[in-house]
């Protein structure tokens, strides 16, 4: 018996393209030779693995169509280009905002000069740097309300493109009104429902989005803040611990000096 | 793969489409543009790995597709022509970017934004985070490892296992016999597993069986 598949033979195969008989003649085949029955196995494991890649959601840019067709970018691209500068912007006076508060950072000016410094300038002061909860409480307010107004931003900024959509859409349907068939009619109402439940999900996304960011952000400050509040207890025992251990240090050399004395 | 939707359906049954197309109706253009943006998108993706690349094909591709459907003989070869055009420039941009490679100063929009199955996904009550990360890995993974098939076997794999092509239609797009596209396929899924393996993906560390 000399039957051998070829690469194309064990293609088909695969995809079960072969007739009966010939799929019988390839499993007899690999039956008797399971390196390749190996191959053939895995080969179908990666095509599942395969599977796991979807498809990206895209919105097609509008293309004007005259002698040089050429495309226009589209709305919303700009409009995401300006959300997120603005957001960057915003967000790294946030992160300086964020960064001065916790370090303490303050410019002065006095007598002796002009003064920039993290904590405290006053060497006889303690560094004050305790949080309250009332400060926190608001200071998170205020980090929640600019993140909601960037949130309704993003919103006002897909309704434009969402009325953009379907003014384009409206006009479609005016237009040459009595040339379309029955056919492009049908076509046309499936293309719009289409639309909507992409625009739909495109909303969806968005929102389910920013509420994963801002509840990743809020993790990350209460994380932080733990973060803080321990190595801060951290260091006051270590405090504690340094004059307790100095404290029974004097005893016992008062103990010893009375002993001498004795 | 990807006769599901109402836009499947509507591809399959697009030849009044282009005929209208073909003698320059520009409803009908558009109407193939929405058809078929998000096929060529993806493809071009897989194809190229980044974005930017993607956009820059996609977009060549509807250009030339304006410019020379009159010229498209028969209706019914109308996938395989764009998808062969769309070859075309992903060859062609693949090249110019391993002439000159380039490392993009901002990240890209589609790098952020996440797909359509956020949005099916966030529907449910039982929203994964876990299951997402990994699924961006797996994407991640699996779009480094079809960079590194070369042009013929990495536009096959794609053609048949993510476009859903025949192997008819892919024999059309490459101006080749049907053998060779099987052949090549051949080739192409066994170096892809190779390259996998070598990056400790397996069936074995990769629950992907489920």
């Amino acid at each position: 018996m000399n039957y051998k598949p070829d690469k194309a033979t064990l293609t088909s195969f695969i995809y079960g393209e072969l007739s009966k008989e010939e799929q019988e003649k390839v499993k007899t085949y690999l039956a008797d030779h399971p390196e390749l029955k190996k191959e053939v196995e895995e080969i179908r494991s990666l095509q599942k693995f395969m599977g796991g890649f979807q498809d990206k959601e895209v919105v097609e840019p509008l293309f004007v169509l005259d002698d040089t067709p050429r495309i226009i970018v589209s709305g919303n691209r700009k409009l995401d280009g300006f959300v997120k500068g603005t957001l960057a912007i915003a967000a790294s006076i946030a992160v300086l905002i964020l960064v001065g508060y916790f370090t303490s950072f303050s410019i002065s000016t006095s007598a002796g000069g002009f003064h920039v410094s993290f904590g405290s300038f006053s060497p006889q002061e303690q560094p004050t740097a305790e949080l309250n909860e009332e400060s926190i409480k608001s200071w998170m307010q205020e980090t929640l309300e600019a993140s909601n107004e960037n949130l309704i931003n993003k919103i006002n900024g897909v309704e434009y493109d969402l009325e953009a959509q379907s003014r384009q859409l409206t006009a479609l349907r005016t237009v040459d009104k009595q040339s379309v068939n029955k056919m492009d009619e049908e076509l046309l109402d499936s293309y719009v429902s289409q639309i909507k439940q992409e625009n739909r999900d495109i909303i969806v996304n968005l929102l389910e989005v920013a509420g994963r960011d801002q509840k990743l952000y809020i993790d990350e400050l209460m994380r932080d803040f733990a973060n803080y509040v321990e190595t801060k207890r951290q260091n006051d025992l270590k405090v504690i611990q340094a004059h307790l251990n100095s404290l029974a240090n004097s005893g016992l050399n008062q103990l010893e000096d009375l002993h001498n004395s004795d | 793969m990807c006769a599901d939707s109402l836009l499947d359906i509507a591809m399959l049954h697009a030849d009044n489409i282009i005929t209208k197309a073909k003698e320059g109706d520009k409803k009908a253009l558009n109407q193939l543009v929405s058809l078929w943006y998000k096929r060529i998108y993806n493809y071009a993706l897989k194809y190229c790995g980044d974005p930017d690349t993607t956009d820059e094909v996609t977009q060549q591709t509807f250009i030339a597709m304006f410019r020379n459907i009159k010229n498209l003989k028969d209706a019914d070869r109308f996938k395989s022509w764009l998808y062969r055009i769309a070859t075309n420039y992903c060859y062609e941009e693949s090249r110019k970017r391993q002439r000159n490679p380039t490392v993009p100063l901002t990240i890209s929009r589609d790098d952020n934004e996440s797909d359509g199955s956020d949005a099916i996904e966030a529907k449910g009550v039982f929203f994964n985070p876990e299951k997402k990360y990994n699924q961006l890995e797996i994407e991640g993974i699996l779009l480094s490892s079809l960079g590194e098939l070369n042009e013929g076997e990495r536009t096959v794999v794609i053609m048949k296992e993510y476009e859903g092509l025949k192997f008819t239609e892919i024999a059309h797009v490459l101006d080749a016999s049907e053998n060779t596209v099987k052949t090549r396929l051949y080739r192409g899924l066994k170096n892809l597993k190779d390259i996998l393996e070598r990056k400790n993906i397996t069936k074995e560390t990769v629950h992907y069986e489920l």
